[in-house]
This record gives C-alpha cells, sequence and structure tokens, in this order.
C-alpha cells in the first residue's frame, strides 16, 4: 500500500498534467483541477493544493525564461532568442527580462535550472578564473 | 805365649785385670752412647737429611712447576693479548660500519630532507605563482571591465547583444 503523501504527490501530479494544455496551463483546465480539489475531503484537499501549487511554479520556473542585458536587444534578436529556447524546452515560454549593466554586454539567460551566460562580464570571468589572460 | 804377654804387662806395671776393667767399661759406655745418643742423632740426621732432600726435591719440583706455570702464565698472556687485539679489531671494525652506516642514514635522511624541501619550495613557488596569476588575472578582469563599462558604447552593446542571442538560440 503506497503511503499517503507519495499518493498525493503522484495525485498531484496528475493535476499538473491536466491543468496543462498545448505546453502551458490553461484557465479553463484549471479551473477544473481546482473544482476537483474543492470535492475533495479538507484535509486531503489542503495536503493536496500545497503539493499541487508547488509543482506548478516548478513547471512555471521551467517555462520561465529570463533575459538579462546589458544595453538595449532589439526585437528581431529577442524574437530569435525566444525562438530558439523554445525549441529547445518543447513548451511555450514565459519571457521576463531586465537590465544588469554590470554584464558589460552581452546576454545572461535563465531556463529553468539552465543558465546560459554569453555577456561579457562572463566571458571575462571565466577567462579570470583560469588564468587565461 | 798369652801368659808370656800378662808377665810383659806385669813387668812393665800394668794390671791387666784393670785393663780388661776399662776395656769392659770402654764397651759399655760405648754401647750406652752408640743405644742413646749416636743412635737417635744418626737417626734424626737421617731424617733432616731425608727432609732437606725431601725439600731439595720440592723446591726442585717447585721450580720446575713454576717454570711450567710461568710458561703456561705467558702463553696464556699471548692467547689473550691474541684475542683481546681479536675483540679490539672487530670492535673496530663493528664500530667503522655502525658509522658507516649512520654516516649513510645520515646522508640518506639529509637528502630525504633535501627533497622535501625542494618539494616545499617548488609547491611554495607554484602556490604563489598560482596566486599572483589570478591576481593579475583579477586586476586584468577589473580593469577591461571598468574600461569597457566606461568606454562601450550603446550601439557596441546592442551588437553584442545581437550576437549573443543569436549565438545562444543556435547552440542552445
Amino acid at each position: 500500500m503506497k503511503p499517503r503523501k507519495a499518493k498525493t504527490l503522484t495525485l498531484a501530479r496528475k493535476l499538473v498534467a491536466a491543468s496543462i494544455e498545448g505546453g502551458e496551463p490553461t484557465s479553463r483546465r484549471v479551473d477544473a483541477v481546482l473544482e476537483f480539489l474543492g470535492r475533495r475531503p479538507m484535509a486531503e484537499r489542503k495536503a493536496l493544493l500545497g503539493a499541487y501549487l508547488k509543482m506548478m511554479r516548478r513547471e512555471e520556473a521551467l517555462r520561465t525564461l529570463s533575459i538579462e542585458r546589458a544595453g538595449t536587444l532589439d526585437e528581431t534578436s529577442r524574437a530569435t532568442l525566444v525562438g530558439g529556447m523554445g525549441e529547445k524546452s518543447g513548451k511555450p515560454l514565459i519571457v521576463t527580462e531586465k537590465e544588469t549593466p554590470a554584464l558589460l554586454g552581452g546576454l545572461k539567460v535563465r531556463l529553468g535550472d539552465d543558465i546560459y551566460d554569453a555577456s561579457l562580464k562572463g566571458i571575462l570571468d571565466r577567462l579570470g578564473a583560469h588564468g587565461n589572460i | 805365649m798369652f801368659d808370656s804377654i800378662l808377665n810383659t804387662f806385669s813387668h812393665m806395671g800394668v794390671d791387666w785385670r784393670l785393663i780388661i776393667m776399662n776395656a769392659v767399661n770402654f764397651g759399655i759406655v760405648a754401647v750406652v752412647l752408640y743405644q742413646f745418643f749416636f743412635k737417635p742423632i744418626q737417626k734424626a740426621m737421617d731424617e733432616r737429611t731425608a727432609k732437606i732432600e725431601d725439600g731439595l726435591r720440592y723446591a726442585e719440583e717447585m721450580k720446575k712447576k713454576l717454570a711450567e706455570a710461568e710458561q703456561k702464565q705467558a702463553e696464556m698472556l699471548r692467547e689473550a693479548r691474541a684475542s683481546a687485539q681479536e675483540i679490539v679489531e672487530q670492535a673496530r671494525a663493528a664500530a667503522k660500519a655502525l658509522q658507516d652506516r649512520e654516516a649513510q642514514e645520515t646522508a640518506a635522511k639529509v637528502e630525504q630532507m633535501l627533497a622535501r624541501g625542494r618539494e616545499a619550495i617548488e609547491l611554495e613557488r607554484r602556490k604563489t605563482f598560482d596566486e599572483l596569476r589570478a591576481e593579475v588575472a583579477r586586476l586584468v578582469v577589473l580593469t577591461t571591465s571598468r574600461v569597457l563599462a566606461r568606454d562601450l558604447a550603446e550601439g557596441e552593446k546592442a551588437s553584442l547583444n545581437k550576437r549573443a542571442a543569436e549565438e545562444l538560440a543556435r547552440n542552445n
């Protein structure tokens, strides 16, 4: 017999999968999941809701592309970058962008747990760390 | 014949009875002297002579034994001297071997210490060199960063961003 926590996690995972349509959660599906959760007993509902929320946040983080840049990034380049990264993840991405002057030039992007550093600061840091200057 | 001899003595005024008496007396005295003086003296002298001879023989034996003992002692001394010499030689050889071994051990230890010292110096040199290189690299990065931050134009930054976006889209 599966422990209660494992059961909760399995069900939460299924609910997260049910919430996603075309690679991203939709309001319709999320409403349906919440309605389902509303019918569950209070004790189970609380644990299930907590696990569901955690997994949805994780899902969102995996789909979030954070772009850090120094200077401006034109629309074409942004679209190229988002398209390329979206192709890699296979999901529609949530894009956030912020100016970081310390990067000096170039970009630093984060997608889920992966960080890609193509900034001048990153290049200089790597050179400095290896002493190849 | 006998009577004529007696008559002759009578004519000469010698009384033969007195002579006989004197002869008997002399015999008795001689026997007594022999028995009680000469015999014990002879015995004592014989004993003394025997003792002296024994003493001489003993002295001779002792002399011989002494000579033998001296010879034996001399031989023992010679042997002891030889043994002592041998022991001294062995001790010298052992001391030399010990000295050689200690010298070798000391040399090996010194060599080991020198090797360790050289190794430590080399490690320290490398560490210092690495630290120096890291510091130089840090300073170069810092200087370059400051220069770039100050001198990089917006157009250049945009160009860099464009290239980075293309690179990231292509490689990932």
